[in-house]
């Protein structure tokens, strides 16, 4: 018997199994318990989930994300493509703007929330500061619902587009070049050599880019924390924060474990579907 | 070659083994409370002489303090308890021990009760007395209040109350607040630190209150007058909407004089003192509608159960919060004692300000103990307020769904 392969994998085994499965189920058992962080959880059965399906607030939260998600994905997939679509080609500067563009993805999102909080505060924020200068009337910005969604969109881009960026380069790189040197020769287009070549060689690295972009969009919440605070009212308040509360200030421990299990089901219903659509990121022969 | 080498690892792990373990002998002797702490301002470098202190009496014990932002002590206390990691002791507010409370210890099992509670402001008693237990001991007590920019009320003309005999009604106010607005030229002339604690002062001076003994008080007429009043000066851009709508810190606005009076607390009086420099400012008497209130609030030191060094925990903590240590505690951090042989204290500066926060504090009722210290309540509505009074400035709610869903929170909490 080969045993040395498992005694290899046996630390990330282990490290899975205490951080991951059993937490996972210690949860899953929680979500049938009214527990407050003290003394013995009191078992309830289903309770948890009967009143997960009427709670509007937690359903709401789940819509706002979702809402969140088809805006943003869109864009945080196109543009770190678009960009390293260019970089692969621009062989001088390449590793100048790499650097450029991944910058801020090493940087903490609290620290991005609070930078972008200070740009885009109403009344402290630097924007207006300099639209007021010029001498115009203030802007709503932060305390606009729709202002506030689209300076979290604007952040979150600035934040994740360089690690998207650096993945998407490294897919690019990996096409061969002699197809696009037999298409220019068929007398292709680049858009046609993008369409026909890049992008469908470029499959599995988009889908590993949507799959870990919906569950990234799912996990939201360190920046939106220091961002908005899922304000104004509860224009940003995306589904994880919605947990959090219930957990941390409702202090409802079991009932937040059926809400994170249902995230679960969700985001598990989300990867299924995708696995299906894209035939789980194959390249088609 | 490799036999010495395997003999010298054998004699450094056995001279190892020998040192630790008469390290830890040594380290039996001492035993360590681990203490959660977070500081406002300076009060983590008074609480840490006091243990010096402590320390030098008790060569027994050390104290071991956990330095834990505020936002996260209730999860923190929550997680420890329920990882089997309780520390010995915790700083605590009443809004973290309304949940964390049955972890704590009942001080009175090592303690005369009665004796013990009788030393402090009764206005506070529910803060650390959960279902007949001691479950914290008060260290200091904070008050709700105002704080003005003085140099614009001088530049409007506008008298700054001095004294409790000529405070203003909320009309008055109002309307002297019109005229700080226009002569200083501000886009707002207030800011109230948060929709929830903070604004609960102008609730309970109009009367109202989130709750009372027969479960939710937000529909009440005093509670929706307040809630209205508050609202029209908001829609005539009198106080400014940042702070709740966004969060924004309310004392940034103030320091900056972007507005020219704020609805805070005894705890900024230090902030204030040490970086304000750019105008005069003080603390006056919150305007009164049907009656003056602040808001008592303050910080408890808590004994964990479970942390094996439970004596040891109240000992310190009956120590720590006694006269002397109390008084020389509140003074270097600029904090109000919540003991009654404290009440006059040597404070370096801002003494006048102090005197203003201990009478509006002097005159508070009962309805912010029993919001804010009946045992979750403040939960069951905390996060309901500061989310939908947002929503009631922008319009999408109106007042009577805010009262219902308070009141519904409250009720469901409750039992009513």
């Amino acid at each position: 018997m080969k045993v040395f392969p498992y005694l290899m994998i046996l630390p990330n085994f282990l490290i899975f199994l205490l951080f991951i499965i059993i937490p996972f189920f210690y949860g899953l058992r929680l979500s049938f318990a009214d527990w407050k962080g003290l003394g013995s959880p009191k078992f309830i059965g289903l309770a948890n989930y009967i009143e997960l399906m009427k709670d509007a607030s937690y359903w709401s939260s789940i819509l706002r994300t979702l809402k969140y998600a088809v805006i943003y994905l869109p864009i945080a997939i196109l543009f770190p493509l678009f960009l390293a679509y260019q970089l692969v080609k621009n062989s001088k500067m390449k590793s100048v703007y790499r650097t450029i563009f991944y910058w801020p993805s090493m940087i903490s999102y609290i620290v991005v929330g609070i930078g972008f909080r200070f740009i885009f505060g109403d009344t402290t924020g630097v924007v207006n500061y300099f639209i007021q200068l010029l001498g115009l009337p203030k802007a709503s910005i932060m305390t606009s619902s729709t202002g506030a969604f689209i300076v979290l969109v604007l952040a979150s881009l600035w934040s994740g587009t360089g690690g998207s960026m650096i993945i998407f380069m490294a897919g690019l790189e990996n096409i061969p070049t002699t197809y696009y040197e037999a298409a220019e020769v068929d007398g292709a287009t680049p858009f046609q050599r993008f369409l026909h070549i890049t992008l469908p060689l470029l499959k599995p690295t988009l889908f590993l880019i949507l799959i870990t972009g919906i569950i990234g969009v799912f996990k939201t919440y360190g920046m939106v924390s220091v961002l908005t605070k899922g304000g104004p009212g509860d224009a940003t308040k995306f589904v994880v924060q919605s947990i959090y509360d219930t957990a941390f200030q409702r202090v409802r421990l079991g009932y937040a474990c059926a809400q994170s299990f249902a995230l679960t089901f969700i985001l598990a219903l989300f990867t299924i579907i995708q696995f299906r659509l894209n035939n789980g990121g194959a390249v088609n022969d | 070659m490799k036999r010495l080498l395997a003999i010298a690892l054998v004699v450094a792990l056995a001279l190892s083994c020998a040192f630790a373990n008469g390290s830890s002998e040594s380290a039996a002797k001492v035993k360590t409370l681990d203490m959660f702490w977070w500081s406002d301002g300076n009060e983590g470098i008074a609480m840490q002489k006091l243990i010096d202190e402590y320390e030098t009496l008790h060569p027994e014990v050390h104290i071991n303090i956990i330095e834990v932002p505020f936002d996260n002590i209730r999860e923190k206390i929550l997680m420890s308890v329920a990882g089997g990691e309780a520390p010995a002791i915790t700083r605590t507010t009443e809004g973290v021990s309304n949940h964390c409370y049955e972890a704590f210890v009942d001080v009175s099992q090592y303690t005369d009760g009665e004796a013990l509670k009788s030393q402090f402001v009764s206005s506070i008693e529910s803060y650390y007395v959960k279902n007949g237990a001691i479950i914290s001991v008060p260290s200091d007590v904070t008050a709700n209040g105002l704080i003005v920019n003085k140099t614009m009320f001088d530049k409007a003309g506008v008298k700054i109350p001095t004294g409790p005999e000529d405070i203003w009604t909320w009309e008055e106010f109002r309307e002297a607040l019109r005229k700080v607005k226009a002569a200083n030229g501000l886009e707002y002339a207030m800011a109230i630190d948060n929709a929830s604690h903070r604004w609960s002062t102008m609730l309970y001076e109009f009367g109202g209150s989130f709750a009372n003994e027969n479960g939710g008080n937000f529909s009440s007429p005093n509670s929706v007058r307040a809630i209205e009043f508050t609202l029209d000066m908001f829609k005539e851009g009198l106080i400014n909407p940042t702070p709740w709508i966004t969060f924004e810190d309310a004392g940034i606005l103030f320091r900056g004089g972007l507005v020219a009076c704020q609805v805070s607390g005894t705890w900024n009086l230090q902030n204030y003192h040490d970086n304000i420099k750019e105008f005069e400012w003080c603390a006056t008497y919150m305007p009164y509608d049907v009656q003056r209130s602040s808001t008592p609030g303050g910080k408890q030191l808590a004994a964990l159960q479970g942390s094996g060094v439970e004596k040891e925990a109240v000992d310190f903590i009956l120590w720590v919060t006694a006269k002397e240590q109390s008084q020389r505690y509140c003074e270097e951090a600029m904090f109000v004692s919540p003991r009654l042989d404290c009440a006059e204290l040597n404070y370096a500066f801002c003494a006048d300000d102090f005197a203003v926060f201990a009478n509006e504090l002097a005159n508070t009722g009962s309805e912010g103990a029993f919001d804010w210290g009946y045992p979750g309540l403040s939960a069951a509505f905390g996060i309901d307020i500061t989310y939908d009074w947002p929503k009631v400035i922008n319009g999408s709610m109106t007042v009577a769904e805010l009262c219902a869903k308070i009141d519904k929170d409250i009720n469901d909490f409750m039992g009513k």
